[in-house]
């Protein structure tokens, strides 16, 4: 169903017990919602206990994202993975917030470094 | 005199005449047997041909002076409606009237230059003015690393509550702040837009990634927001920058004490 050029265009860093998800280009709909099939893959297979997806070369999060974004951490939850968002833009931030948008239900945060301390807190 | 003298002199009457009337074509066409009197008609004739050219160059002149008083007239007209961009293109095939021409043009470039450069300089001057009220309107104090403070000042509209978002949020990006204290003690009067533009700002903050507390809220504001019915909702408010600062060394995991022991 995905082409290996579609596929591998989003890249799933694997660290210790860390997931970490770099999105670089804005995916599409099928490309958002079969990172979010991967993700869980690797999840349930793996011992990873924190998914953090980075964002900061985004300049533009639609609402599709958002919600993928949301079901990505909802099923990790379930998992008893904890998941962060880093890197929102400024400007990504304020389309959000105009868009009515106010909160993601995913914890975000300014960079890795923060997201790892604080999310190993949550353990 | 003789009968031919006679007809001669009414001939000579009547080209006279004729060629008063405008027609410069009139000359005394026969020829006259008698030699003074053709000596006569010859010198009449040159000096009609004569008359008729130079009234003809008059003329002439006449127009061209004409053209170029309407073309300046023209453009003098435009240039005090406003437009500078006129100039004069037409020759009129006369020096004089040409180097005129040119003159005018030159004067409307000049105005043209020192118009552009007053335009120019009055631009800079509302650009840097909107750059400083923008500035003083937005106050981003470093208090301690990775705490920003932003007291507000006056009354927030929505272009300021715009450049304000804008800023923080950079400011956030800028120095990683994890914190963002913002202080309304400063603030008289609110409106519901004021409280939804707070509550966007902090929304937006938490979305960057970073923790906002809202301090200073004095009682009027607090009794405005309740009657309003207005929920802040998610967002953390504190008494004053003081108490918003100690949370916000609790959130950092800070702690301060007296180096000695007082």
């Amino acid at each position: 169903m995905y082409d290996d050029f579609e596929e591998g265009i989003i890249p799933i860093i694997r660290l210790r017990k860390v997931l970490l998800v770099p999105i670089q280009v804005p995916p599409s709909d099928s490309q958002a919602q079969h990172l979010l099939e991967r993700i869980l893959k690797d999840l349930r297979r793996g011992t990873h206990r924190i998914l953090i997806i980075d964002v900061s070369s985004l300049d533009m999060i639609d609402s599709y994202l958002t919600r993928i974004f949301y079901d990505i951490a909802q099923a990790a939850k379930s998992l008893g993975v904890v998941s962060g968002l880093v890197g929102i833009q400024p400007a990504v931030a304020i389309t959000l917030v105009q868009m009515g948008i106010g909160k993601l239900n995913v914890q975000t945060f300014l960079n890795l470094d923060d997201a790892i301390e604080c999310l190993e807190e949550r353990l | 005199m003789e009968s031919s003298d006679r007809a001669v002199l009414q001939a000579a009457k009547e080209a006279i005449g004729t060629f008063l009337k405008g027609d410069a074509s009139a000359r005394l066409d026969e020829p006259i047997q008698d030699p003074e009197l053709e000596a006569f008609r010859t010198q009449l004739n040159e000096v009609l041909t004569h008359c008729g050219e130079t009234a003809e160059e008059f003329h002439s002149v006449h127009m061209r002076m004409a053209d170029a008083l309407t073309d300046w007239f023209e453009c003098f007209n435009e240039v005090k409606r406003g437009n500078l961009d006129v100039q004069i293109e037409n020759h009129y095939g006369d020096d004089f009237l040409d180097m005129l021409s040119s003159q005018i043009n030159e004067t409307v470039s000049i105005l043209k230059d020192l118009d552009e450069e007053r335009n120019r300089q009055k631009q800079q001057l509302i650009e840097q003015q909107a750059k400083m009220i923008q500035e003083l309107s937005t106050p981003i104090i470093r208090v301690w690393d990775h705490v920003l403070a932003l007291p507000i000042i006056g009354v927030v509209d929505s272009m300021r509550a715009k450049d304000m978002m804008e800023i923080l949020l950079q400011s956030i990006v800028d120095n990683q702040a994890r914190c963002v204290i913002i202080d309304l003690t400063g603030v008289t009067l609110i409106d519901t837009k004021t409280v939804d533009y707070l509550i966007k700002m902090v929304q937006a903050a938490t979305l960057v990634g970073s923790q906002s507390i809202v301090t200073g809220i004095n009682p009027e504001i607090a009794q405005t927001i309740a009657r309003m019915g207005l929920d802040l909702e998610g967002v953390v408010t504190l008494r004053d920058l003081r108490a918003g600062l100690r949370r916000a060394f609790e959130i950092l995991e800070l702690e301060v004490t007296a180096s000695r022991g007082a």
